[in-house]
């Protein structure tokens, strides 16, 4: 019998791309022993050539029952990405708070124990406070979390932040993510596991950057263009030595100061490649002045 | 001393042949002037001073119309030509020569052929070859089988009473430049003329001897105008640098002089070989000889001696490349660019050369006993090149790196207006041409750099993707004099804006993203996907303003006004042949031969594109169309009208 951690470090490999034969004839095994007649269906097509009359005819029967019988075909969560009878990649409608409930049972289906990505459409009904729930639903799996354009931001993700914790991309451009957002964003990233963070068009101020960019370890991507960052926002960002690995940094340089620019021109800490292409920057701006 | 009375002081100067007096050399070093336009990347100036103190001479159209009034025709009798002035550092392997396009001069005399010239002295066989003169008993010998062999013709046109005119006004034209490179006396200057050509060309198809027939093509287009005052300094001894087009199969083989005047020279106005020498030249006389003889001019004694110098250009099936010609040749090309300010080299250049010529014809490479090295160091990389050769210690340098130096140093870009070369201090040695035992140890005393000299300019920050289109209704207002942009405003989300970005995005990926080379500010950017290392080569893989708008006080806003620039990048696009390398005992070793498929009209180039990044910018005053101008200045405003308006397709 494989042990859950076993089994959750498997469906990891599965939800980052590892979808090759040889991962899925173990976790098939596994479903099997619990009862998920996803285990069969995946016993038949990594049966290694059977391709009797019999088991395409078993395989038909079970896709269709899959069908069927899943759950989370409601408009609350719809797959955007199937596979095999399990759901990769989906999107969310939230209307009410009754749908919080729906989604809550949805996600408890073995359908969604994969699901790798999501994306937010939130109703203007939607009230902020309703959105605290979504704290409990098990979307610690979740790779990718798409709430860009939608209301209440900061709600949004101060009640994620504690249920994602594996969160490798995150875009929440034009949530209005103010203090208390980036403060609970702060708490995701401390996790290590962000990689890519779209945060353009919010109000994101100097001292928000200066809270979040030293808990950014291990970021490559972050955008911070149409925020008011400031000096401060990008002295905060020269100094921490936590964007190491950073290889893009979105700023809109040209809406910024020269002499504001300037540390991350000297940065000691940020990548080589980024303070050059800000230097660069910065020396043909006082070529041509 | 204001610039324009500088210019003219030096232009004085320079028709008179007076070096620059000491005022004048003190009024330069206080002059500081930007460039007032390029020319094939290389920048010009209208004026001299400290930094523009080159002349250079350039035909009318060549030059930018929006700045044509700033320049001054180089004297009264060329109102054509027009003097410029550049920076010699800035000179690269293909601005190195001051081509002057004259060919519009001879256009009127092209369907009217030369007269058959006269055979005035058919000279035999006994010139010894290049590099066997004087030695007794080394003649060479004629075959029993053929014809005594030809090696100089003597020749007598009498041109057309216009067409001489033509050639004879050539020299008021006071195009001279002095010469580059060591026991070059005289003065000269180099022309294109293809009229010119084809007419000698058709005489020598029906006049020149049999045995120089087979094979021949044309003669070159492009000329050398020279003249020896009295008391001038000889050319000395030398061996004209044949033209090579290996991979169409044309060489030249013969050097024509045509004297526009005539004279008498002491001992010898020209000498060839161990041939008697000519010691009258009448004006009109073409003389023609093999280009593997060593040749020696002298002024006249009673006058000018003025004439122009082409060649005759083979085609011949049995021309190979040769590694070791081609690297001889390589490392002649690269001291003689870096001779400009280390005029040590320019007697080593020019050895190369005439080795490089010599093994042309004999088909046998000559070493040198040494040979100069140049020490360069860019961003703490430090290196030894020859001009073919590079060696880097292997542990500071990427392979992609070190060809990107090599690279760089052939090609001498600008960056943020200085050339490449002058940004790596160079030190010149000589050591031996067979051991290079020394390299590993010379290295090694070296301080390893601090850091790679290059990184990669990030495409996702140039270029982020465009956002999602919001699917509320967003009206731009038309002017903030009376309106306001909307509460739902957000410029990135509008759907015409980004149709516009998504547009200028595009038209500057096409111009920059496929670049191995980028520039922007002082620094450089190398992508290493655009360096393919195969075996033992590395590819560089290439790529085959609107103004305020102002209405009865009102701004009005256009989408283009949205769009604006966060920087302008520079994409080098070098077309090159690959490079070579290999790693032992901690060295790596690259060679490069930037001239091995031809010489001169070379399909090896660079070419160098701007592209200004596009930024949408939320909100505006109107008014200017930032990135719409920068780009239009570029191209022009119709080539970017045109090349905007393509479809956008659905992978852009």
């Amino acid at each position: 019998m494989i042990g859950d951690d076993a089994i959750t470090a498997l469906e990891m490999r599965l939800i980052d791309g590892d979808l090759d034969a040889e991962t899925w004839p173990v976790y098939a095994d596994y479903l099997n022993g619990i009862g998920d007649p996803r285990g069969e269906l995946l016993s038949i097509i990594y049966s290694g050539g059977d391709s009797s009359e019999r088991s395409s005819a078993r395989w038909k029967e079970l896709e269709l029952a899959l069908e069927r019988d899943d759950p989370t075909t409601v408009h609350v969560l719809e797959a955007s990405w199937w596979l095999w009878g399990f759901m990769f990649e989906g999107e969310v409608h939230l209307e009410s708070a009754a749908d919080i409930d729906t989604l809550a049972r949805a996600l408890a289906t073995p359908a969604t124990r994969l699901l790798r990505e999501v994306t937010f459409t939130l109703g203007a009904d939607l009230g902020a406070k309703d959105l605290s729930r979504l704290a409990e639903l098990p979307f610690a799996r979740l790779r990718t979390l798409n709430i860009a354009e939608q209301p209440h931001g900061d709600a949004l993700v101060g009640a994620l932040a504690g249920a994602c914790t594996r969160l490798v991309e995150l875009d929440a451009r034009g949530t209005a993510l103010s203090r208390q957002g980036v403060t609970a964003l702060a708490k995701v990233a401390s996790g290590g596991t962000l990689r890519r963070l779209h945060l353009q068009r919010n109000r994101i101020s100097g001292p928000d950057v200066a809270l979040l960019a030293p808990k950014l370890v291990g970021l490559e991507l972050l955008d911070l263009r149409d925020n008011d960052i400031g000096a401060t926002g990008l002295a905060a960002l020269a100094a921490t030595p936590a964007l190491g690995a950073l290889r893009t940094l979105r700023l809109q340089l040209d809406t910024f100061r020269e002499d504001e620019l300037e540390p991350l021109a000297r940065s000691r800490t940020l990548p080589r490649a980024v303070v050059r292409y800000i230097r660069a920057v910065l020396e043909q701006r006082r070529r041509e002045r | 001393m204001n610039p324009d009375t500088l210019r003219l002081r030096y232009l004085e100067l320079h028709a008179a042949r007076k070096p620059a007096d000491d005022a004048l050399r003190a009024a330069l070093a206080a002059t500081e002037l930007p460039a007032t336009t390029a020319l094939h990347g290389l920048p010009i100036c209208a004026w001299p001073s400290a930094r523009f103190m080159q002349l250079r001479i350039l035909t009318t159209n060549e030059i930018d119309p929006r700045v044509h009034e700033h320049f001054v025709p180089i004297s009264s009798t060329s109102p054509l030509h027009l003097a410029a002035f550049v920076d010699p550092a800035d000179l690269s392997y293909h601005t190195f020569e001051n081509l002057i396009g004259l060919d519009d001069l001879f256009e009127p005399f092209v369907r009217t052929p030369l007269p058959l010239p006269k055979v005035e002295l058919p000279t035999s066989a006994a010139a010894a070859p290049a590099g066997k003169k004087g030695k007794k008993g080394k003649k060479g010998k004629p075959s029993v089988a053929s014809a005594p062999k030809v090696s100089l013709l003597h020749l007598h046109i009498d041109l057309p009473h216009q067409l001489a005119d033509v050639l004879a006004s050539l020299d008021g034209r006071e195009l001279y430049l002095e010469p580059r490179g060591v026991g070059r006396g005289g003065r000269r200057f180099i022309f294109h003329a293809q009229p010119l050509a084809d007419l000698l060309t058709a005489v020598l198809r029906r006049t020149m001897p049999a045995a120089w027939q087979p094979g021949f093509v044309h003669v070159n287009p492009v000329f050398r105008c020279n003249r020896f005052d009295v008391g001038d300094a000889p050319f000395e001894s030398h061996l004209d640098v044949p033209f090579s087009w290996s991979a169409r199969k044309l060489v030249s083989k013969r050097t024509l002089l045509l004297y526009l005047t005539g004279g008498r020279g002491e001992p010898a106005a020209l000498r060839v070989g161990s041939l008697p020498g000519l010691q009258t030249i009448a004006a009109g006389d073409l003389v023609i000889f093999d280009q593997d003889l060593h040749h020696e001019g002298r002024p006249f004694v009673d006058g000018p001696k003025i004439f122009v110098r082409s060649e005759l250009i083979y085609e011949d099936d049995a021309l190979r490349d040769s590694p070791d010609l081609a690297a001889l040749f390589a490392k002649a090309c690269y001291l003689d660019a870096h001779s400009v300010f280390a005029p040590e080299l320019a007697r080593w250049a020019q050895r190369s050369y005439e080795r490089a010529t010599q093994a042309r014809f004999s088909g046998r490479t000559t070493q040198a006993r040494a040979e100069p090295w140049l020490h360069h160091e860019f961003a703490g990389v430090h290196y030894l090149t020859n001009g073919y050769d590079a060696f880097f210690r292997a542990a500071d340098v990427s392979v992609v790196d070190a060809a990107a130096l090599v690279v760089l140093g052939q090609l001498n870009p600008l960056i943020d207006g200085v050339a490449f070369r002058t940004l790596c201090p160079r030190t010149s040695l000589v050591r031996s041409t067979t051991d290079r035992s020394w390299i590993a140890p010379y290295l090694a005393a070296q301080p390893p750099p601090s850091e790679p000299p290059f990184t990669a300019l990030d495409q996702d920050t140039l270029f982020p993707p465009p956002e999602a289109p919001s699917e509320e209704y967003m009206y731009i207002p038309r002017s903030l004099d009376f309106d306001r942009f909307p509460d739902n405003w957000a410029g990135s989300r509008n759907a015409k804006i980004i149709g516009i970005y998504r547009q200028a995005q595009r038209w500057a990926k096409r111009r920059i993203a496929k670049a191995p080379i980028h520039v922007l500010g002082k620094q450089l950017f190398v992508a290493p996907d655009r360096f393919v290392i195969q075996g033992q080569h590395v590819h560089l893989l290439g790529r085959t303003s609107l103004g305020p708008l102002h209405f009865a006080a009102a701004t009005f806003l256009h989408v283009n006004d949205f769009i604006d620039v966060e920087a302008t990048v520079d994409g080098l696009h070098p077309v090159l042949p690959p490079l070579q390398f290999r790693e032992h005992e901690g060295l790596l070793h690259l060679t490069f031969d930037l001239f091995r498929n031809s010489w001169m009209t070379s399909p090896v180039g660079e070419t160098r594109v701007s592209a200004p990044i596009p930024y949408i910018e939320d909100r505006t005053c109107g008014g200017h169309a930032f990135w719409h101008a920068a780009a239009g200045r570029l191209v022009g405003e119709d080539v970017l009208a045109r090349e905007l308006a393509e479809p956008i397709g659905r992978d852009e």
